[in-house]
Parts: C-alpha cells; structure tokens; sequence
C-alpha cells in the first residue's frame, strides 16, 4: 500500500515510538528482576521460618538481616539462609552481607565479596566471611521493616533436669529429675521474660521442697550490643541456686577474633521456694567474674581462664577447655579457690531434638528445650565455688552459638 | 476503624502467657527470714506471774512485796534462768509475800515449775491470799489456808506431722537452709473457784468471785531450725488444784471449803535433730552442711 508524505511520517514516527518503548522497556527488564530478588528472597525466608527478616541495598553492597528461629542449631540455619541467598538473593558484583540477629540484637554478620575478574560465577559457601563486625552496614538495616517479628511470639520450652548425687555410703546416686516448662515471649528488642515452673518427676533424697511443683527461673533479661563490638546482658529476677537479684554479664572479642575477654557480675541474695511460699533473706551478696578466652578453630575448641568470686566470698581461679560439635559441647573445668580444696569436672550439653520446627501464625510454640547438660562435680565440694546461672537458656553451647569460627565451620561441613 | 497496630502483635495466648506469669506470683507469699547464718538456740524462758487477794474480801491487794526462793523477782513476777546448757531444770520454786501493814503474815505458795527445753518458754501463775490482823472485836479471826496440788500435763502437738521417729510426729527442714518460723499456741491462764457444802460464820462469795479469772489467750512460738533436720513442737498445759480450807485461828474450827481449778500454767517447747536420710549435712545451729559424704561426685542440671 502507498502512503501519502503525511501518512508515512505518521507511520515512521509510531513505529519508532514503538521501537523506542520496547527498548525503553527490555532495558529496565533487569532492573526490576533485582528489586524482585532481594523481596523475594525475604519471602522465602520467611515461608522457611526465620523471623527478624529484612534487606536494604545501597551502590556498595546489598545487606540481609535475619533471625534463624526455625532450626534448632544456628549454623544449621545460617547455612539454610545462605543457600537461599546465594541461590535467588545476591546481588550482581556487588558486596552482599547477611547480619545475624538473636532477640533483634545483632550478633555476627557474614560478608560475600565478589572478585572483580573471577571467572567462577557460582558462589560457594567458603567464600563467605563470618565475623562479629558489622561493617556500617547496620547503621541502616537497623532501620529495615523487617517481616516476620519474633516480638510477642512465645515459645513453651520444656527443660529437663536431672541432679544426681552420691554422698551416701549406702546408696550409689541419689536422683532429681524435673520436667520444667518455661514461657519464653519479647517484649522488645533485645529483651526477654522467661517463667518457668519446675515439675518433679523423680525425687529421691532431695528433700521435701524438691517434691512440690514450685517456680524455677522467673526473670526478664536485656540483650544489647555496644561500639566496639561489646555484647551485653543484664538479668533481674529469681534465678537458680536457690538466689534472686540482678546479674550483668559482658563479652568483647579482640580484633583476632580468637581472643576474646567476658566480665560478669552478679548482686544476689538467698531465696528458695517451699511450694509457691517464697522464703527470701535481704542481705545481698557480690560474685564476679573476669576472663579470657581463646578459641583453636581448627577443632572447634574454647580455652577459657577465670578469675571469680563466688557465692560464699570465696575467690578463685577457674580453667575450662570445652570442644563444640555440632550436637554437642562438652568441656573440662578445674577450679581452686583459696580456702577450699582444688576441684574439677566435666560438663556438657547437647541439643535436643526436633532439630526443624515452624511456629504456626501467632500461637504459642511448644517445644523441648534448646539443650540440655550436665555439669560434674568430681570433688563433692558443697560449700565452696557455688555459682548460679542467671537464665534458664544460659549454658556452655548457646554462648559458642553465634562463635564467627564456629559457624564458618558449620558452613563448610554442613 | 483503624487498626491499632500495637495490639495486632499481642495475639491472646500472649496474653494469656503474661496473665499466667502474673498469676502465679500473685499466689505466691513470701516470708523473709535470715537464711543463712550461724544461730545458738534461744535459753529458755520461765515465769511465774503472782497476784494478791485479800480474804474474805477478794479485793486485790496492792503495794505487796514479793520473794522467791529461786530465779530473779521483778515487780510481781519471778523469772527463771536457764542453765549452761540452755534449759531449765524440773523445780519448786517457793514464793513469798511480805503482808503489808495491817495484814497477818501471807502464806507462801510453792509453785512447781517443769522441765523445759532451750528455745521453750513456759508461764505460771500464783494466787496468794492475804488476811487482815485480827480486830479487838473478833473474839476469834477467820484465817485461811491453801493448799496447791498439781495435776499431770496435758500436751498436744503440732498438726500435720510428715515424719514418724523413734515413737515421736516430726515435720522435716529438708534444705540447706535454716528455717525460721512461729507456730500458734494457746497461753492458759484461767481459774474457776466454788465452795465445797456450805461455809460458815463468813461471806466468802465475793472472795470465791475474785478467784475466778480467764485471761487465756493466743500465743506465738518462734522456733529456728537448722538445716536438714526433722524438728518437733508441742505444748503442755498443767493442771493445778487449790484448796483453801477456812477456819478459826485459835480454835481450830474449820468453817468450810473453797475449791479452785486452774489451767494457768503454759509450756510450748521445741526439739530439733539430724534428718534421718541426710545426717551427713546436719550441723546444729548452722544454714548449711558439712561436707562429709560418700564422696562419689555431685551432678548439677546445667
């Protein structure tokens, strides 16, 4: 068909148009699929269970932050995350963090960054850096939306205890055994309340009080991180050992993230529970503790030595070798303190089983504890080096659980 | 309407979980004690409270001086004190009066004080009665003697034992911890009084009046018990009976008979010893242990 002058401009100029919006068009194609990615790997984190979840991204570097709350061993979980986000969530030779929360308080991050050249396009896990630094980038994730919140969600944790002891000649081992349930919720963040009841299951020479179902740990703690990569916790309430009061405890790892210092210390006094009757004495005693530690990452293994006061003003040194395994921490400890007799012992914990597990909406989350141990005391000592812990959650696998060297190499041997 | 975000992430069973936590405190009670240190038990504690009466008028009489052959006398009452050992022995303690001017010589009354442990304490009560010196009118004075006869104690226990040993009820302080705690009593101090037949030549009613009384009331023991040891409670009320025989002082006649039953005398004692299954851990008067065991390890829930 012939056109006329003004039909053919007419025609050039919308076939150009046309033209011009389809490139216009395919040009911005990509750019949409990245937004895509970083929202859509959120939502896949949060279908898997983590909660805290969130990214941001700037020209430097894309920046996730998230919470593992659905798998039972954090490097098991952090590993999940990464393989979500090395599949679906990294970003195009840009710098990608992943900060790791724990009660909305950040606690390691892990840091991919591409080399410019590199040939291998498929990103592995090794190449992941785990640190406790932070980078400036939490300086804006911690203004993400985040989806998913775990404020408000409470978890019924069942703890089981077991005591055993041999001080008669006539009877190898006396037992305790309590089934202890606890409600654990946030409030806000960093924050924690935590009730628990203590349920006798098994009392044999324990005493009467140990018979009746009466409060086990009944505190609210208060996480927080300061510069310089210190972490912080302050409990209040009634804690074990039969003493209630106020304990803050402190961590800083060395720019060698190997070395590391804790300080802690504790104004409590003696209460014990006859039932629900609360017999209490106000006067108040002062324990501390100051320490270094070391950590061998080639076999998981922490080094601590500790300077302590303890519950009868007895002062002591304490020396602790404890190695991490992926279901387990069990570690030595040997003890000396000025009036009393040298003392030692083994102790562990190990990580109870369901290993995976999802909160359905907004109920309560019934689950059994996140570990449970033993500590053994060789010596018999009941008067000297008595310590208490402040939370029911506190143990020697749960300090090591956020440990940069422990979950790189949960990452490389997952 | 618009949402109020804030209460979107309190789902009910949070709630719950709050109003539970909450809850359970509220039930609880709590008693503050000194839990931890060293204590030596109380001695134990003795008194003999004595009042006055005039005869036949039963008035009071006042500005009387009182004596005792045993313990400390303080206004009208006679303290014991314990011996080393912190008790106080089985004895008869004789109290006396110095009459007042226009009073004959009062009779003494021996009271008969018993056996009580370290940390009891006991209390007694003592009538004397005084006569007024014969007038040149009385061709013979109306005298009166009494005559004190104890009878055996009555005793009860605390309720609700939750051991039985060595033939005795126990409650048990199975912790490492001293307990510090009171228990309820009764503190009896009544009399009631009545003429045997009849009385002659004297109006003894209002004397008879004045020698009924009931001031019984509600009494605490405080007890501290060491750690890991069964303890026990109990008290004991004795029963006296008084016979005032009235008669002529010269001729000897004897006009009649009063008799008075009293439950004024109170002991609530205490006694604690090594619990049975944990004897290793007792120490008397401490908050905690000894340390001599087996010797095969402790194992605590970490």
């Amino acid at each position: 068909m012939r056109c006329k002058n003004s039909n053919i401009r007419k025609c050039l100029t919308t076939k150009t148009i046309a033209q011009c919006a389809a490139l216009f068009l395919f040009c911005l194609i990509p750019l949409r699929g990245f937004c895509q990615t970083g929202e859509s790997t959120v939502n896949v984190l949060v279908e898997m269970g983590f909660e805290n979840v969130g990214w941001t991204e700037d020209d430097n570097e894309r920046v996730y932050v998230l919470q593992n709350s659905a798998y039972r061993l954090q490097g098991v979980g952090i590993s999940k995350a990464v393989d979500v986000i090395q599949k679906i969530g990294l970003p195009e030779q840009k710098k990608c963090r992943i900060i790791v929360l724990d009660n909305n308080i950040p606690q390691i991050s892990l840091y991919y960054h591409p080399v410019k050249g590199d040939t291998v396009t498929q990103v592995e896990r090794n190449d992941w850096k785990v640190t406790y630094e932070l980078g400036e980038a939490w300086r804006e994730a911690r203004k993400i939306k985040v989806k998913n919140s775990s404020l408000f969600k409470v978890d019924v944790l069942v703890y089981p205890q077991l005591a055993l002891r041999n001080l008669l000649l006539t009877q190898i081992y006396q037992v305790l055994f309590d089934l202890s349930p606890a409600v654990e919720v946030s409030l806000w963040k960093g924050m924690k309340l935590t009730g628990q009841l203590k349920i006798p299951v098994y009392n044999d020479g324990y005493g009467s009080y140990e018979d009746k179902i009466h409060p086990g740990h009944l505190t609210i703690s208060q996480r927080f991180r300061l510069p310089y990569n210190v972490f912080g916790k302050v409990t209040v309430g009634y804690f074990n050992a039969d003493r209630y009061g106020v304990d803050a405890e402190f961590f800083r790892p060395f720019a060698d993230e190997r070395f590391s210092v804790m300080a802690r210390m504790g104004c409590t006094a003696i209460g014990y529970w006859d039932g629900f009757r609360f017999h209490y004495d106000p006067k108040m005693g002062l324990t501390w503790t100051i320490g270094g530690s070391f950590y061998w990452p080639q076999y998981n293994t922490s080094f601590n030595l500790k300077v302590e006061q303890y519950l009868k003003e007895d002062r002591g040194v304490k020396f602790e070798m404890i190695r991490h395994f992926r279901y387990c921490s069990i570690g030595f400890y040997a003890m000396k303190a000025k009036w009393a007799k040298a003392n030692g012992g083994f102790r562990f914990q190990v990580a109870l089983p369901p290993y995976k597990y999802k909160r359905y909406k907004k109920w309560p989350r019934i689950n059994t504890s996140a570990n449970m141990g033993l500590v053994y005391n060789a010596g018999n000592e009941r008067y000297y080096y008595k310590e208490y812990k402040a939370e029911a959650s506190d143990n020697i696998m749960e300090k090591n659980s956020f440990n940069p060297y422990f979950i790189k190499s949960e990452l490389l041997n997952f | 309407m618009k949402k109020i975000k804030f209460l979107n992430g309190i789902g009910s069973m949070f709630a719950f979980a709050v109003v539970a936590l909450v809850g359970s405190l509220l039930f609880t009670s709590c008693e503050k004690e000194d839990l931890n240190a060293t204590f030596t038990t109380e001695p134990a504690k003795a008194t003999i409270n004595v009042n006055v009466v005039e005869f036949p008028s039963g008035a009071a009489v006042s500005g009387v001086t009182i004596s005792a052959d045993k313990g400390e006398v303080s206004g009208m009452a006679v303290t014991l004190k314990a011996g080393a050992d912190g008790s106080i022995a089985a004895q008869d303690v004789v109290i006396s009066a110095t009459a007042p001017a226009g009073y004959e010589a009062i009779q003494s009354v021996t009271v008969h004080v018993n056996a009580v442990k370290a940390g009891g304490v006991a209390t007694y009560n003592a009538t004397l009665v005084a006569v007024k010196t014969a007038t040149p009118e009385e061709p013979d004075q109306v005298v009166i003697k009494g005559v004190r006869e104890e009878g055996p104690a009555r005793v009860s226990e605390l309720l609700n034992p939750t051991h039985n040993h060595a033939g005795k009820s126990w409650w048990e302080n199975a912790n490492d911890y001293i307990l510090i705690t009171k228990v309820s009593y009764k503190l009896y101090n009544q009399q009631t009084a009545a003429k045997e037949g009849e009385v002659k030549d004297v109006d003894v009613t209002d004397f008879i009046e004045s020698l009924k009384y009931n001031y019984t009331k509600d009494s605490v023991l405080e007890m501290k018990i060491s750690a890991w040891s069964i303890y026990r409670a109990w008290f004991e009320v004795y029963p006296v009976t008084t016979t005032y025989t009235i008669s002529y002082k010269n001729s000897g006649e004897i006009l009649g008979i009063i008799k008075a039953d009293a439950l004024n005398g109170t002991a609530a004692q205490y006694e604690e010893m090594a619990h049975p299954s944990h004897s290793h851990a007792y120490q008397h008067g401490h908050g905690h242990g000894a340390s001599e065991n087996a010797g095969g390890g402790i194992v605590l829930p970490d």
